[in-house]
């Protein structure tokens, strides 16, 4: 027990300094006593020695109480404070408790074991509760992953919005149609991208069909069909709104849209429209030039006269009148084979893989023997008449030349002329008499249309066919097809990431003043600038800036925001050492001003949040295209965690995420990415601890901010 | 039927043609005119009971024919028979609107009208 002070129990150890007070002023006392009556008795003045030998006794008995307080406030004090921020952080954030510092816990006896003890406990207990949702969790987001899978092959955009018309969900169609690169934000409004009244029109109608207990036939009672345009005013949206209704009680909480392009579709429309009414007009016009003048010669004729004039006259007007309508007609043909072969859906198609299927279909189902051979190219085409009719003309081909197998023969040339050849084995046999009786032959029934025939496929087509002789002598069947470019996917859509969605955006009834709102259900943009040094006002400038999205609590991994920036001036060497980033590797990025205005585009309606917040600000704040983001809420993680852990603790991003747990690889500190995405975790994990210490609005979470920047400032002045 | 005093005003020179022909066959006096301002001049000199009117052309034009034969008549102005190439009932509607008192879509025969002439005579 009495081996080495460490190992006294805490008891013990506050007995004996209360203990050493005792002793130390009795034995002042007693020591002030015993000599002052020594020195009385030796004829000293007694009032002076009594003084002075009170005092001695006093002062020991003072120093002993002063030295024992800094002891406690040592040893007990501040190593409690540290058990609490340490127990504080575990409970609201979320990190793996370590306990007080070693060296200051050291004298606090059971607390230290205790609070460890307590911590492990609720670490456990985490992870348990962590492992029991994560699996129950699993099913669902694999039902989520496949909705998502699902989303983004759809060939309609497809947005789903709350009833503020902030987006929820998106497709990456829809991100095309409406001319956004990548940067589209959850929680933005949908109106930043779209002409709203339309869509604000629909919706209008059909919340007041819902509220309005209108009975319709169900499934039409919630959509209804807009037509708009995209922000940029050049685009024309066809789509579709359909009203979300809450499971309980069926009140509208929301919309989803499906989404078309179809600027080029009413174009052509609009033009067909002017040539189809044009061309009627003109006729009507020609047949009563004819009439006329029949009428004209029948009454010449009736009244006897025989005026060769006249006769002339009325053979010109027929011989042009003739010509007219020839071309009139000819117009009027085109516009409805336009016409007949848009209202059917044409798509493009890779040409090897479509007539391999064709080729093992015939194989299969008819026995029919066939050889392929094929340039890899596109084609525009309705696949399911074309594999009728191509089925169709290889099984008459080989009946009528069963000697061998039909050759299938796919080319495209340069100029974008592709054709389609089939080629039965000997010479002479393919007429067009043979075709035309094929083309007229009834072909099942695609598509639920009845009795048509291979004809009507060509002329939805708007293509025909005829024998021709190949290169090698053989008679082939000539089909011209039309070829078509297959727009690569970009990036963008390569890369469809998760998080496209976020339906707890839908709960979010958010009162009006952004102030007010809860912390955490407020869209934030976390940031980080690298610079080319640190004084904005000696001309140092942002190199790289990047930004992340924290919507509703959530770090979105899909919207990133990151880019090099040209400082227009020399990065120099001490600061390349920092951020890695070279004059060479800047000298094609955009300029600074440009940067910060696709950065403000990026941020548009987010709280902004940076670690030291004022330093990234001041270089922003000085740009014209920064002066959008200076209107914006600023939050600063440091002022933040100086709040929720007391100044005087280390408050740098690489303690704070240490404290956390968040790591930062080491790869990616330095970055503007690496630093934005380990502030935008920092700022998540100090959400909790803010709600316990009573910051729960934006407002307070300025005032908070205001208070320890006012603190900070004091210390400097310090 | 009754001869009439009529003024085509017609920018197709077939039909042109071939209407002043065949009314002068039917024994009504025709003048033609080809634009604004000759047809206007025509029913000045001719002060017809009929005019056939053209609404072919720019709609302009028909607009500008029919607003000054308004300001040249009052009460006993001579009955207008648009003649045109749209054949939707609204056309109809809208020139008589304007000041037109039939409509006659093209194709039309002659009997159509003589037709339409007995009609706007016998009211």
């Amino acid at each position: 027990m009495w081996s080495s002070p460490e190992r006294w129990s805490l008891r013990l150890r506050i007995f004996l300094f209360f203990a050493l007070i005792v002793a130390v002023m009795v034995g002042a006392n007693v020591l002030a006593w015993i000599l002052a009556g020594a020195r009385i008795a030796e004829g000293r003045p007694v009032t002076a020695t009594l003084v002075l030998f009170g005092g001695a006794a006093s002062a020991a008995a003072v120093g002993t109480v002063i030295w024992v307080w800094l002891k406690f406030d040592e040893h007990v004090g501040r190593a409690v404070q540290a058990a609490a921020v340490t127990l504080r952080t575990v409970v609201h954030a979320a990190a793996d408790g370590t306990g007080p510092a070693p060296g200051l816990a050291r004298y606090l006896g059971p607390l230290t074991p205790a609070v460890r003890e307590a911590t492990d406990a609720l670490t456990a207990a985490r992870a348990q509760m962590d492992h029991a949702v994560g699996s129950a969790t699993q099913s669902a987001d694999a039902r989520i992953r496949r909705l998502e899978a699902v989303l983004q092959d759809l060939d309609q955009g497809v947005i789903i919005c709350n009833l503020k018309h902030e987006i929820l969900l998106y497709n990456s169609k829809a991100l095309a149609i409406l001319h956004v690169t990548g940067e589209l934000g959850l929680g933005r409004s949908l109106f930043s991208l779209i002409d709203g009244r339309p869509v604000e029109q629909a919706i209008n109608r059909l919340r007041g069909r819902v509220e309005g207990g209108q009975p319709v036939a169900p499934g039409y009672r919630r959509s209804a069909m807009f037509v708009g345009t995209g922000a940029d005013g050049e685009t024309t949206i066809k789509g579709r709104v359909s009203l979300t209704l809450a499971e309980q009680d069926s009140r509208p909480i929301g919309y989803a849209l499906a989404l078309e392009d179809v600027t080029v579709e009413l174009a052509a429309g609009i033009q067909r429209d002017r040539h189809l009414h044009r061309a009627t007009e003109e006729m009507r016009q020609r047949i009563a030039n004819l009439l006329l003048m029949g009428e004209l010669l029948v009454q010449s004729r009736e009244a006897g006269s025989d005026d060769d004039a006249l006769a002339a006259n009325a053979r010109e007007v027929f011989a042009t009148e003739r010509q007219r309508l020839a071309d009139n007609l000819e117009r009027l043909e085109r516009a409805s084979g336009d016409l007949l072969a848009s209202a059917w859906p044409m798509g493009p198609v890779f040409v090897p893989l479509f007539l391999r299927h064709i080729v093992d279909r015939v194989q299969d189902e008819a026995g029919v023997d066939c050889s392929l051979e094929t340039e890899p190219f596109w084609i525009r085409c309705d696949p399911g008449s074309l594999t009728d009719l191509l089925d169709h003309l290889i099984q008459r081909l080989s009946q009528l030349d069963p000697s061998g197998p039909v050759d299938v023969v796919a080319r495209s040339d340069n100029q974008g002329v592709a054709t389609v050849d089939l080629a039965p084995q000997s010479a002479t046999v393919v007429t067009m008499r043979y075709l035309d009786a094929w083309l007229d032959e009834p072909l099942g029934a695609p598509g639920g249309a009845e009795g048509i025939t291979g004809r009507d496929i060509l002329f939805r087509h708007k293509t025909n066919l005829w024998p021709i002789t190949g290169d090698d002598g053989r008679a082939r069947v000539r089909i011209p097809v039309s070829r078509t470019e297959l727009r690569l996917l970009d990036s963008a859509e390569l890369e469809a990431r998760p998080e496209f969605y976020d339906f707890d955006l839908t709960a979010r009834v958010a009162p009006d003043q952004i102030d007010d709102r809860p912390l955490r259900g407020l869209s934030y943009v976390v940031f980080d600038t690298e610079t080319t040094g640190l004084e904005p006002s000696r001309g140092d400038e942002i190199v790289s800036i990047a930004g992340v999205r924290v919507v509703n609590g959530r770090r979105l991994r899909g919207e990133v925001f990151q880019t090099l920036a040209n400082p227009g001036r020399h990065i120099p060497a001490a600061s390349t050492r920092i951020h890695g980033i070279t004059d060479t590797m800047v000298g094609d990025a955009d300029p600074v001003d440009r940067v910060i205005g696709r950065f403000a585009a990026f941020a548009e309606g987010s709280v902004l949040v940076a670690h030291n917040a004022a330093f990234d600000m001041s270089f922003v704040a000085r740009r014209p295209a920064g002066a959008v983001l200076v209107q914006q809420p600023v939050l600063d993680t440091v002022l933040l965690a100086a709040h929720v852990f007391g100044a005087d603790q280390p408050l740098t991003l690489d303690s704070l995420a240490q404290r956390f747990g968040i790591e930062i690889p080491a790869t990616r500190r330095h970055t503007a990415l690496g630093d934005a995405v380990a502030t935008a975790d920092v700022l998540i994990a100090l959400f909790g601890l803010l709600e316990a210490a009573g910051v729960r609005t934006l407002r307070d979470a300025v005032d908070a901010s205001e208070l320890q920047a006012a603190i900070r400032r004091r210390q400097r002045a310090y | 039927m009754g001869s009439h005093t009529i003024v085509l005003v017609e920018t197709e020179p077939t039909t042109r043609f071939c209407l002043s022909r065949l009314l002068e066959g039917e024994g009504h006096g025709v003048t033609a005119a080809a634009d604004v301002e000759s047809a206007l001049s025509a029913v000045d000199r001719a002060a017809p009971d009929v005019i056939l009117l053209d609404g072919q052309g720019p709609e302009r034009e028909a607009c500008a024919v029919l607003e000054g034969l308004r300001s040249r008549f009052n009460g006993t102005a001579p009955k207008v028979v648009m003649v045109g190439t749209r054949s939707r009932p609204k056309e109809g509607e809208k020139y008589q609107a304007l000041g037109a008192d039939a409509y006659l879509p093209k194709p039309f025969l002659l009997a159509d009208l003589h037709a339409t002439l007995r009609r706007l005579f016998s009211d």
